[in-house]
């Protein structure tokens, strides 16, 4: 089953107040089973035919440890529990963002020259990525797509003269970087740049994180509003702008993050569907399973900015499926 | 506004399967001469960016190549732990170039462009050539062969990998391109060098401003295109198992010059991470999907029991 199927169950199993550790939020995985599976066939191909239990577990822990050792050693060190001994305890976490910048055939973004590779676009894992298949798009992207479709642009350019760093247009763009450090470094307010951070990541966590609604997403917009606000109030970020500053490296993407994260929420309640990643609870099956809906929404939804007081624009492109037909996923 | 997908004229009117050689054959070259008279700025240096910058210096073009990182081997395609499919179909199990097209958009859930998938699909196995070739230890078989492993619920088994660190691995592959040509003089590499922003002349990217990280000074850089490598925006949530660095700024100031955001609701949550343990955690881990393979994972049935 795929991850967002997979994340799901364990948010619905906490949900109806079976999650376990202090916090509930959390479901075993357990290898206790599979460890028993493995020593009792290790046992029997090396001759041993009335192994004890403890035998059969010592063995079936050494395959355990050959295949996951590192992982398993990994988990004791964060938690402090042995996982050989005792389940494990996991919890669905955000991993990967299949949105991005949109992006045509040659991997060009709508701005003629600029192109987007990788995870940075949109534009091949459509509302959920499978496994092993981000390291596959982001070699693809660069090895064998981008040096050949970047050809199509630049072969427009091979009159252009060197581009002239000391140009106009690059002054003026600079001295727009340079008044947004500026304003960043003069608010002196009272609250770290992180504690910001936090309180909108837990804001896309409860209302845009494994199901969404539109009174959720509608109430969450507001607040990244509010908080945003706040951010430019009461942020504070020490030191100076043209110097050697870590905290200024973290208030940039902060303030960048507010203005995506509400352009998520945007996005998430104009998509009135249930499909991979992204679950609107109004759309979903009599048994709780996703509804895709393939009539309204078979598109992307690519939107443009128009200042952060204007509503965005969307752009559609249509997706047609000539190849393939289109089925509800079931994985039962 | 309806968006178009630019895929030229004479590649629509063939079979899905004959675009991309299409596309190849007719898509306008940059003659030697020329290249070298052309500049290309990459911004990032995971797999998608020092994979293109080793790429496009190889081919003969001028790159400036930008990382935040005090190396490019820092990026974060290096803590993918799983691996990489490809459609070789080496176990024989019946994979295809079509099969990993079909179960891309399938799992995608039908919201992805059919032709880029399917070209995806098929280059798939021009990179493990290319990663072997470069000398990425993938995991072999008892007599020699690659290795394949079944991954994240597909029939068939499709994934090389080198032990639970494959991005690591095929990332030090791509650096050592990419230093090559830093070596060899056809890209510029420039670390600790955060992009700000995207320079527009006459409509066209034609550079960037990126504050240099180290002495805190904007400096202005120039080309004749821009290419963003620079991952992806979970760390919106604060809490993912991406690195705390990774951001979403440089897309995002692109974004504000007008280029369009494409479904950013679409987010990945991983089933199997370790769990967050307090108010204060500032990261999450990942466990690696191949745990779910043999781990069952359960709750108890009554309530009194969790």
């Amino acid at each position: 089953m795929p991850r967002d199927v997979a994340s799901r169950a364990a948010k619905t199993a906490c949900d109806e107040g079976l999650g376990v550790a202090p916090t509930g939020l959390a479901v075993y995985l357990d290898f206790s089973a599979a460890i028993k599976r493995y020593g009792q066939s290790k046992a029997n191909s090396a001759g041993i035919h009335n192994a004890s239990e403890a035998q059969i577990i010592e063995l079936g822990e050494k395959v355990v440890e050959e295949k996951y050792g590192n992982l398993f050693e990994m988990y004791e060190k964060i938690t402090g529990e042995n996982p050989y001994k005792l389940p494990m305890k996991i919890y669905p976490a955000v991993h990967y963002t299949m949105g991005g910048l949109w992006v045509d055939y040659n991997l060009e973004t709508n701005i003629p020259g600029l192109f987007a590779l990788g995870e940075c676009n949109f534009s091949d894992h459509g509302a959920n990525r499978l496994g092993a298949s981000a390291l596959m798009q982001g070699l693809a992207d660069g090895y064998f797509v981008l040096p050949y479709t970047i050809g199509k642009f630049l072969s427009g350019d091979i009159s252009t003269p060197k581009i002239d760093a000391n140009r106009a247009e690059f002054v003026a763009v600079e001295k727009e970087t340079r008044e947004r450090i500026d304003k960043l470094m003069s608010i002196g307010g009272s609250q770290s740049i992180e504690s910001f951070h936090r309180r909108l990541g837990k804001i896309m966590w409860d209302y845009c994180g494994m199901s969404r609604t539109t009174e959720g997403l509608t109430a969450a917009r507001q607040m990244i509003r509010e908080l945003r606000d706040e951010f430019y109030r009461d942020v504070f970020v020490p030191g100076k702008g043209d110097e050697f500053n870590p905290e200024l490296e973290k208030a940039q993407p902060a303030a960048d993050f507010f203005e995506l994260g509400e352009l998520m929420v945007v996005d998430a309640l104009n998509r009135n569907e249930s499909c991979g990643g992204h679950f609107r609870e109004e759309s979903q099956t009599e048994e709780g399973e996703a509804k895709r809906d393939d009539v309204n929404y078979r598109y992307v939804a690519a939107w443009e900015y128009r200042g952060w007081k204007e509503e965005p624009i969307m752009h559609r492109e249509d997706l047609d499926f000539d190849n393939i037909e289109l089925k509800s996923r079931s994985y039962k | 506004m309806i968006l178009n997908a630019n895929i030229p004229d004479e590649v629509k009117k063939v079979p899905l399967e004959e675009k991309w050689t299409k596309y190849r054959a007719t898509v306008p070259l940059v003659a030697p001469n020329n290249k070298r008279r052309l500049e290309i700025i990459v911004v990032g240096t995971g797999l998608a960016g020092a994979s293109a910058a080793a790429s496009l210096g190889e081919l003969g073009y001028n790159v400036k190549c930008f990382t935040f990182h005090d190396s490019p081997r820092r990026a974060h395609s290096i803590a993918a732990q799983g691996g990489i499919n490809a459609a070789k179909n080496y176990t024989n199990d019946g994979d295809s170039v079509y099969r990993l097209f079909y179960d891309t958009i399938k799992g995608g859930d039908y919201r992805a462009r059919e032709a880029n998938v399917y070209r995806l699909a098929e280059v798939s196995a021009n990179i493990i050539d290319q990663a072997v070739a470069q000398g990425v230890p993938f995991a072999r078989e008892y007599g020699g062969l690659l290795e394949n492993r079944s991954f994240g619920g597909v029939q068939v088994s499709r994934t090389f990998y080198a032990r639970g660190q494959t991005g690591q691995q095929l990332l030090l592959g791509a650096y050592q391109a990419l230093s090559r040509q830093i070596s060899l003089g056809s890209v510029d590499m420039y670390n600790r060098h955060e992009m700000l922003d995207v320079v527009m002349v006459d409509g066209k990217a034609r550079g960037i401003i990126a504050r240099n990280l180290v002495t805190g000074k904007l400096e202005r850089f120039a080309a004749h295109a821009v290419v963003l490598a620079t991952g992806g925006y979970g760390n919106v949530f604060y809490l993912s198992t991406n690195a705390m660095m990774c951001n979403v700024t440089a897309a995002w100031r692109a974004h504000r010059r007008g280029a369009y955001m494409a479904n950013p609701c679409f987010t990945q949550i991983h089933p199997t991470c370790i769990p967050v343990s307090g108010d204060y955690q500032s990261k999450l881990t990942l466990m690696s999907e191949s745990l779910r393979n043999d781990g069952r994972v359960w709750v108890p049935k009554k309530k009194e029991d969790a």
